[in-house]
């Protein structure tokens, strides 16, 4: 049967609905209610949470108090930091609410023992600290100072102190972890905060006793370091030689391994100021002792040997003129001697060179090294600026010795010794020559007198012999000189081309084409095809 | 390295015994602060700055060395490669003022012969306290062929002056070296009016 198959079913079942109807919309209006009342047991809740925590808080309080107490009296260190950790951790407003209760005055004074215990902790920690680190290594070295002293004589402290640096380095590496700790706190703080952080990590780290000690001990080895390195140098100056075919001699390479030598174990102190002052004393011992030592060397100059050559071709053309006459002599040094002083000179030459390009080297080893050791350390940035520029100074002494090289060379060049020496030679030969020019006419003369007495008609003939003399004589001497030119002066075959033929300008070569390659055949850097081919 | 931004670069390095204000006075020329309780310094410390006097760039470097006799062995090592010392007292101190002869001689053993020295007298701020009176202290350095000037860190006074007038004497005395050496390559803008560096009270 339908339910709602009659109308008066139908009917009973619309005021049904319209019934349904008010209620829901009646209903509905305590769901307004119902949310408001759910609204307000949510902040019921809220404010219970609020309370247990507060509650929670003031228990925890109350427990880090008393916990701070007798971890501080059991000397439970890391118990009571523990438990000021939590009381820092805790909500200040927490605190500040719980003062307003009426446990007020017991909050107080949990406050403030927990202040007092965090302030006399820290002291405390800080203390045990300074007092772990730095007297234990005072009482180690005052315990054992007059064992050494007795069993191994005095002086050897040093050897105790420089195992007990490892130690304390060792004990140094746990502060790193400041370091690292900072680091995980600064991760999302702002940049002027890390910087902070690090100068004043660095301030504690730099002022600290340890480090004062640190430097006073460097401050003793310093000079110790310098004097051994003054002392050797100038030994391996004492001691040099030079062996035949070696452009430079063994004092630039022992000078250098003995400055580095020095240098690398300052740096092995991992002070950026010890290293610095024994860089500093390096520069000092190269500029001022090692590079005296070199210029005086370079000052005995160079013997200018091609003279040699020239008052050879000069006597002989002299001695054919006067071959009755005795041959004039020129003062010059013995071949051997003179050939030794001309290496000498050439070698110190290559030592400026050698000297100059090792100090880069130095420089170059240096710099990886200290980068090497100090980018890890706290402050690295000074040190690293510090050293940057002793090194820059470093390479200072090495372009001052280039200097030095240059100016030998432009010395040389405005004021040639071969040709000053070659000036005076031949103003004494020439004096010489017209001695004996006058001798030989008296000669001539003596020999028209000795003919009865009478005057001879040829004596109009003597100044003819002069002039024949002296022209050959300046003949002689010319081709002797365009000898040397032609044998020093060009650095390849072709380039006489450019002072040959059409060339050759004003001036007009005595030599032969033939001489001139008799003379280029005595290069022997110069190939003899290209001699032979030359056009001339 | 890159080509450095300065037309001359001069090491300065401070001197004098502990406590006499080195650090403050380059601590307040260079970061302008003045570090009160400021602890000693051990070994040395490492400042630069680049100041401009007329168009030319001047580099600084500053080296601040430790009073402390202890210290000396390091800090003598820096005395040969300065263009100029800061040799500086106290003037509050008779005491620090009586031991600069012991200073000069430092200098005369350690420093190159070229060295530009300035005598300094810090801490005028302390008027009341002065155990040095300022002619002596002018006649001593005028014996001594030095410059002089009183300075306060704390005060700010004659700090800058010092750093710019030292740096004015070592341009002209890098100039002069230069003529002297090369006078065929003068220096640009030389040979105009070098008096013009005397004045430099203008950064």
């Amino acid at each position: 049967m339908d339910e709602f198959g009659s109308p008066a079913v139908r009917r009973s079942n619309a005021a049904a609905f319209s019934s349904v109807r008010t209620e829901t919309i009646e209903s509905l209006t305590d769901l307004d209610d119902l949310e408001r009342v759910y609204a307000q047991l949510c902040a019921e809740e809220k404010r219970l949470y609020q309370a247990i925590q507060r509650a929670d808080d003031i228990l925890d309080l109350k427990f880090c108090t008393d916990g701070v107490q007798t971890a501080l009296r059991n000397q439970d260190y890391e118990q009571a930091a523990a438990h000021i950790h939590r009381y820092l951790s805790l909500d200040q407003s927490v605190i500040e609410l719980s003062r307003q209760g009426g446990e007020s005055t017991a909050v107080d004074a949990s406050l403030a023992l927990l202040q007092e215990a965090e302030l006399s902790l820290k002291a405390l920690v800080t203390k045990r600290l300074e007092e772990a680190v730095v007297t234990g290594i005072a009482r180690i070295v005052e315990t054992h100072q007059p064992i050494v002293e007795t069993y191994y004589g005095p002086g050897r402290l040093y050897t105790l102190l420089t195992h007990l640096q490892k130690e304390c380095d060792v004990q140094a590496q746990k502060v790193r972890r400041i370091t690292a700790d900072f680091e995980i706190a600064d991760a999302t703080a702002a940049e002027s905060i890390i910087r902070e952080h690090q100068q004043c990590l660095e301030r504690l780290l730099k002022d600290c006793q340890l480090s004062c000690t640190v430097q006073e001990l460097i401050g003793y080895y310093i000079p110790m370091e310098e004097y051994y390195m003054r002392e050797t140098v100038n030994k391996a100056v004492a001691m040099d030689t030079a062996e035949a075919g070696q452009l430079s001699s063994s004092m630039v390479d022992d000078v250098f391994y003995i400055v580095k030598k020095c240098i690398s174990r300052a740096l092995t102190s991992g002070s950026s100021d010890c290293v610095c002052a024994m860089i500093n004393h390096a520069i000092s011992a190269l500029e001022t002792d090692f590079r005296e030592v070199l210029v005086t060397k370079l000052r005995a100059g160079f013997p200018a040997s091609t003279l040699q050559d020239l008052h050879r071709g000069v006597t002989s053309a002299v001695s054919l003129m006067q071959s009755s006459l005795q041959q004039g002599k020129i003062q010059s040094l013995g071949i051997e001697s003179q050939e030794q002083a001309k290496t000498a000179y050439l070698v110190t030459l290559n030592n400026v060179q050698v000297c100059s390009e090792n100090i880069s080297t130095l420089k170059k080893n240096l710099e990886s090294d200290c980068a090497k050791l100090f980018s890890q350390v706290a402050g690295s940035e000074q040190a690293q600026a510090k050293i940057d520029s002793c090194l820059s100074d470093l390479v200072n002494t090495a372009s001052k010795l280039k200097d030095l090289l240059q100016e030998e060379f432009s010395e040389y060049e405005a004021n040639d010794p071969w040709v000053q020496q070659l000036v005076v030679q031949l103003e004494q030969l020439m004096a010489e020559f017209k001695v004996k020019k006058v001798a030989c006419v008296f000669i001539v003369d003596d020999d028209v007198r000795s003919d009865g007495g009478r005057v001879c008609p040829q004596v109009g003939l003597y100044p003819v012999i002069y002039d024949t003399l002296t022209s050959l004589m300046t003949s002689l001497i010319a081709m002797e000189l365009e000898k040397t030119i032609f044998k020093s002066s060009f650095s390849r075959v072709s380039e006489i081309l450019d002072y040959w033929g059409p060339n050759s300008g004003p001036l007009t070569w005595r030599l032969t084409p033939a001489e001139v390659r008799q003379v280029l055949a005595l290069r022997v850097d110069f190939r003899s095809e290209d001699i032979k081919r030359l056009r001339l | 390295m890159a080509m450095e931004d300065y037309d001359y670069l001069f090491k300065i390095v401070l001197i004098g015994n502990a406590g006499v204000g080195k650090t403050c006075l380059v601590r307040r020329f260079t970061q302008g602060l003045f570090p009160p309780g400021q602890g000693a310094t051990i070994g040395v410390d490492f400042m630069i700055k680049t100041v401009e006097i007329k168009g030319v760039k001047v580099k600084l470097q500053i080296w601040d060395t430790a009073g402390q006799e202890r210290f000396r062995s390091i800090t003598q090592s820096y005395y040969r490669s300065a263009n100029a010392l800061i040799l500086t007292y106290d003037i509050t101190c008779e005491d620090s003022f009586r031991c600069l002869p012991e200073w000069l001689r430092e200098i005369e053993q350690y420093a190159n012969n070229q060295v530009v020295t300035i005598l300094v007298g810090n801490k005028i701020d302390l008027a009341d306290k002065r155990e040095v009176h300022r002619q002596r202290a002018e006649e001593f350095a005028e014996a001594q062929n030095m410059l002089y000037l009183e300075t306060s860190a704390k005060e700010s006074d004659n700090v800058e002056k010092l750093f710019l007038d030292l740096a004015c004497v070592l341009i002209r005395e890098a100039k002069q070296n230069t003529l002297d050496n090369n006078d065929s390559a003068p220096m640009p803008g030389e040979g105009k009016n070098i008096s013009y560096l005397s004045c430099c009270n203008v950064n």
